[in-house]
């Protein structure tokens, strides 16, 4: 059984944090394709627990014209774009999203998907970035 | 020693630390942006460093503008990018970092970096005000 939420969280106590490490190449072109970038951990919610997941990345960048786009998942329901890098640019990506889980078991992922082209999350310590991650917090 | 100590009983959001950046800081190689307070740490609380600006200038074609979290005198690491293949400002550009630092005294600090060798890249910063760019900051808190 996944972690329950415990009882008595204050605003900004940390329910799930997952960092990533390594670069994430993009090639997917359609939204119901998207790579996935981060997967967090299953926690258990009681249906009136509301919270703020966020995502961050030092640097999203797709080098030829097209968009680079971060989605949020809520197991494998696509909840939309969290975050969206324009033709060109090169920028860091921070996505946020506050909602209320429903009673039961969830499980939240961060993917990502192009315009066109193919496009990177950078999160690899090796190249001097810091990592990438994503966290749920109580809101 | 230092004289600002992370107090026990820090709730999560917590600020430990926060200076506000009030003028731009631009370079054509690499500049100093914004130093913290040094601070003793238990090297058991988890923090978040984070940053802020309003705009991040890469300055021109295929330029990068990088901001470095630097620790004393370590580079973390990339905490922040801008770059585009004309000049840009990246708006509302935010770093963060959740660590643990070791038991101590530590000072956390911004820099900002060129990629290659042209042009001016810029940190945005101001005092705020009708038509003036608000504060850029360097926070820690409590994860």
């Amino acid at each position: 059984m996944p972690p329950a939420i415990p009882r008595g969280l204050q605003p900004g106590d940390q329910i799930d944090y997952v960092e990533l490490t390594t670069d994430t190449v993009i090639s997917a072109t359609t939204k119901g394709s998207a790579n996935t970038v981060i997967t967090g951990n299953a926690r258990s919610y009681d249906g009136a627990t509301r919270v703020l997941i966020e995502f961050w990345t030092p640097f999203a960048y797709n080098p030829n014209p097209q968009h680079i786009i971060a989605t949020l998942w809520e197991d494998s329901t696509d909840l939309g774009r969290i975050g969206q890098v324009g033709a060109s640019i090169g920028a860091c990506l921070h996505g946020m999203r506050f909602l209320t889980p429903a009673a039961g078991v969830h499980t939240y992922t961060i993917k990502s998907w192009v315009t066109g082209s193919t496009g990177t999350i950078y999160a690899a310590t090796a190249s001097e970035n810091l990592p990438a991650w994503y966290r749920i917090t109580k809101a | 020693m230092s004289l600002h100590p992370v107090p026990s009983g820090l709730r999560p959001g917590d600020q430990i630390d926060f200076v506000e950046v009030t003028s731009n800081a631009a370079t054509s190689s690499s500049v100093d942006i914004v130093s913290g307070n040094a601070i003793s740490y238990d090297g058991a609380t988890r923090i978040k460093i984070e940053y802020y600006t309003a705009g991040l200038d890469n300055g021109g074609s295929n330029i990068g503008a990088e901001v470095h979290l630097y620790e004393g005198a370590t580079d973390l690491g990339i905490m922040g990018h801008a770059y585009a293949s004309a000049s840009q400002i990246v708006p509302a550009s935010t770093g963060h970092r959740f660590l643990t630092p070791s038991a101590g005294v530590h000072t956390y600090k911004l820099k900002l970096v060129r990629t290659v060798t042209a042009g001016t890249v810029t940190f945005y910063g101001g005092a705020g005000g009708t038509g003036v760019v608000v504060p850029g900051y360097l926070r820690i808190t409590k994860a």
